[in-house]
């Protein structure tokens, strides 16, 4: 199978897991079965390799200028220690990555999704080099020296203490760095809804880091989670995942990201044409959860009385509720949240019910 | 991987068994096994009737829909009603309680042509 693999691929294969090809990387998709992996999260814990995410450290002297400058969220609001949800737009607003944003004193690292990590670089150096910002900003391309693992649901705390990793004092969105030249950062982040945490280390250590965690028995269960359940997790949340629901065709606003976007933070690149569309979405991203029998896909059609009104974008089974869940586009005002309508599967009409996501509470805080 | 030596099987990985007046269908381990966790069945209607190589039902799993395909030519006479509620009966059980449909045969040749164990065996280690 082509694509690059993570310092972890051995682990995976020892536990039998199932890969696929993800943004250019051989990643494991599923060990045991991505409903019991699914439920292993949000009833105890999981453990992700998700070491395919881009990393990209922005350094210089007009470092945060730089980044205040090309993403839409307001950079100096996040203090040294925080992380950011923040979005890279064109200049015509639509949506070039999602990313997190880990503020240090004189520096940032971005997290990218691994599909976009080449393209967000690219148009990343092009910047650098305009005015004012040329030579003073050094962007480094560190993914690949450093491994991410994702240990997520209610036990992470208890998980990250038994493997001797001090999380008390953590926030969510917070981080802190560990080890002789800090070389270690564990952050409460995560893409589950659950309370979780993410550890970067040096790609030389991560195999060891995975088993301490795989390792653990007794009252806390760690369970390897792939790439399948990481996608239904996500689901239930109604978060976004780039290319199913936002790509360079979607704008902030009508994704239901807007509150990414801090029009008041002074200039940054695509401002003027979201300010143009803000308030003008002619479509939106809503949730559903299915009624009748059946799941509804991406790319299934979405009616109300009949009439075509958009379209799935990401849906698939809710394991914790067994029932179908989704996000879709629909034209704004053709129907909002209780109401009823039909998707199209494979012909016939499923009736579901739009809803405000997340599907299962978030337990991110607790 | 279990591949009973009294069924028959299509390339597109289905097992037909003859009883009495009809064929038993139903998917192979090896299949139920590529699909992972089943979550969803939609059957034919009983009655029905269908060409051989016809998609007759529908089987999703957390990640994908497959087709099923009929692997003779008949008419259905009964379906598996306990898989709207437990599909999963397909993972734990394929060849057993797992079991799709039952076809009353419009051409008992058919059958004939369909793969034995060894064929099959050979099929999906190719």
């Amino acid at each position: 199978m082509a694509g690059k693999t993570t310092p972890l691929a051995a682990n995976h294969r020892a536990l039998g897991a199932r890969f696929t090809e993800f943004g250019g990387w051989q990643m494991p998709v599923q060990y045991t079965g991505v409903v019991a992996e699914h439920l292993a999260v949000r009833q105890a814990c999981g453990l992700f390799d998700v070491s395919h995410m881009g990393e990209v450290e922005v350094r210089g002297p007009k470092a945060l200028d730089f980044v205040q400058w090309v993403l839409t969220n307001d950079v100096i609001k996040a203090a040294p220690g925080r992380v950011q949800y923040n979005l890279l737009c064109t200049h015509e607003g639509g949506i070039i990555d999602d990313l997190l944003v880990y503020r240090h004193e004189d520096y940032v690292t971005l997290v990218l999704n691994a599909s976009n990590t080449e393209k967000d670089l690219k148009w990343l150096m092009a910047l650098a080099q305009e005015a004012p910002h040329s030579g003073q900003v050094e962007l480094l391309n560190i993914g690949t020296q450093r491994a991410i693992l994702a240990i997520q649901g209610p036990q992470a705390s208890a998980a990250m203490e038994a493997v001797g990793l001090d999380v008390s004092d953590l926030p969510y969105m917070g981080f802190k760095q560990l080890g002789k030249d800090g070389e270690i950062i564990i952050s409460r982040t995560g893409y589950t809804g659950e309370l979780g945490y993410e550890l970067y280390i040096p790609a030389s250590g991560a195999s060891d880091w995975w088993d301490k965690f795989a390792a653990l028995e007794g009252e806390i269960t760690v369970s390897p989670a792939g790439l399948a359940a990481r996608d239904t997790l996500r689901l239930e949340m109604g978060y976004t995942l780039y290319g199913n629901d936002i790509d360079e065709t979607t704008n902030p606003w009508e994704a239901g990201i807007g509150w990414a976007v801090k029009m008041n933070k002074g200039n940054f690149i695509g401002k003027d044409a979201l300010t143009e569309l803000k308030g003008k979405s002619r479509r939106s991203l809503v949730g559903f959860t299915v009624e009748g029998r059946g799941i509804a896909r991406s790319g299934y059609e979405i009616l109300v009385d009949g009439t075509p009104v958009g379209e799935v974008t990401s849906g698939s089974i809710s394991p914790s509720l067994n029932v179908g869940v989704g996000l879709a586009y629909i034209e704004t005002d053709s129907c909002s949240e209780g109401d009823l309508v039909d998707i199209l599967v494979r012909g016939k009409p499923v009736q579901a019910r739009i809803a405000t996501p997340p599907f299962v509470p978030s337990r991110v805080r607790d | 991987m279990k591949i009973p030596s009294d069924l028959r099987y299509c390339e597109t990985h289905e097992w037909a068994k003859t009883e009495a007046e009809h064929v038993m269908v139903g998917v192979t381990e090896f299949a139920q096994d590529e699909m992972g966790d089943i979550v969803f069945v939609e059957l034919p209607v009983v009655g029905s009737e269908y060409k051989k190589g016809e998609s007759m039902a529908v089987i999703e799993s957390v990640k994908a829909v497959s087709d099923i395909y009929a692997p003779i030519s008949g008419t259905v006479v009964e379906v598996n009603e306990s898989l709207n509620d437990q599909p999963e009966l397909i993972n734990e059980d394929c060849y057993g309680e797992g079991w799709m449909f039952k076809i009353a045969s419009s051409n008992a040749e058919e059958l004939e042509t369909l793969m034995n164990a060894a064929e099959y065996e050979a099929h999906t280690d190719a």
